[in-house]
């Protein structure tokens, strides 16, 4: 079976970790990128099955992020985002450009692993 | 922040909602029993709040509330993960009082807060740590 590549945008070195370390024992095959300018060009190089980002990102943010992925390179890879409690706007600018879900931190890895699957069965 | 007087007393030495302790039992199982994997995170646990220590004290002296208000925002997630509560309570503080630029005064003493309270809970912390890797 094909591993699916998973884009995780997150710069807190501690939750990245967790969540990396999790998808992978799940089977997906993790790329890491801790700040905008490398997801943007880890994004311009390949893509993946589906992208986890935070949206508070040095450089580049996760809003930023959906509206690169959807309008500059016209992908409608899913998207899911991780976003603080209290960023509510944030969240719903999000939808507007084009997320698929969000999960709020503290993140659950076990949550995610679901919502992950469920985003790349749509497909 | 109109309990602000009230709330800027260090924080207790109590951890934790309900046992009182901090209890990595949750983050062990979240590590699926990897206790390399859970040292590895309580490393950067400790290394998030070292860097944070750092920037605060620049930031609240700068006082540039933009940086700092980044800079609680970006710990919040770490103290939940480990449910060190009274840090978090802390540092939301701190970051309520960027957000409406309230003033250096209250963030200073709030700061020493952090800085009093980190120690024991660091403490605990690493009680727990040898506590459950003598039970595997």
């Amino acid at each position: 079976m094909v591993q699916k590549k998973l884009l995780l945008a997150e710069d807190d070195e501690l939750l990245a970790s967790l969540l990396t370390f999790r998808l992978e024992k799940g089977g997906y095959k993790v790329c890491l990128s801790r700040d905008g300018k490398a997801v943007k060009e880890h994004l311009s190089r390949e893509m993946p099955d589906i992208i986890v980002s935070d949206i508070m990102m040095p450089y580049f943010s996760g809003i930023e992020l959906i509206d690169f992925v959807r309008n500059e390179l016209k992908s409608n890879v899913p998207i899911i985002i991780i976003s603080s409690a209290g960023n509510e706007e944030n969240v719903l600018s999000a939808f507007e450009l084009g997320a698929n879900d969000f999960i709020s931190k503290p993140v659950s890895p076990s949550e995610l692993l679901v919502r992950v699957a469920r985003e790349l069965n749509k497909m | 922040m109109k309990n602000f007087e009230r709330q800027q007393s260090p924080a207790k030495n109590t951890y934790g909602s309900d046992s009182g302790i901090i209890d990595l039992k949750p983050l062990l199982e979240e590590c699926m029993g990897d206790v390399d994997m859970l040292k590895e995170l309580i490393g950067l646990y400790k290394k998030n709040i070292l860097e944070f220590i750092g920037k605060a004290k620049i930031h609240i002296a700068n006082q540039d509330y933009e940086r700092l208000q980044f800079a609680t925002h970006k710990l919040k997630c770490s103290l939940l993960l480990l449910k060190t509560e009274d840090l978090f309570s802390i540092v939301e503080k701190m970051h309520c009082i960027c957000v409406d630029q309230e003033g250096v005064d209250k963030l200073t003493v709030l700061y020493q807060s952090f800085l009093d309270s980190y120690p024991l809970i660091e403490g605990v912390i690493d009680e727990q740590f040898f506590n459950l890797i003598s039970d595997e």
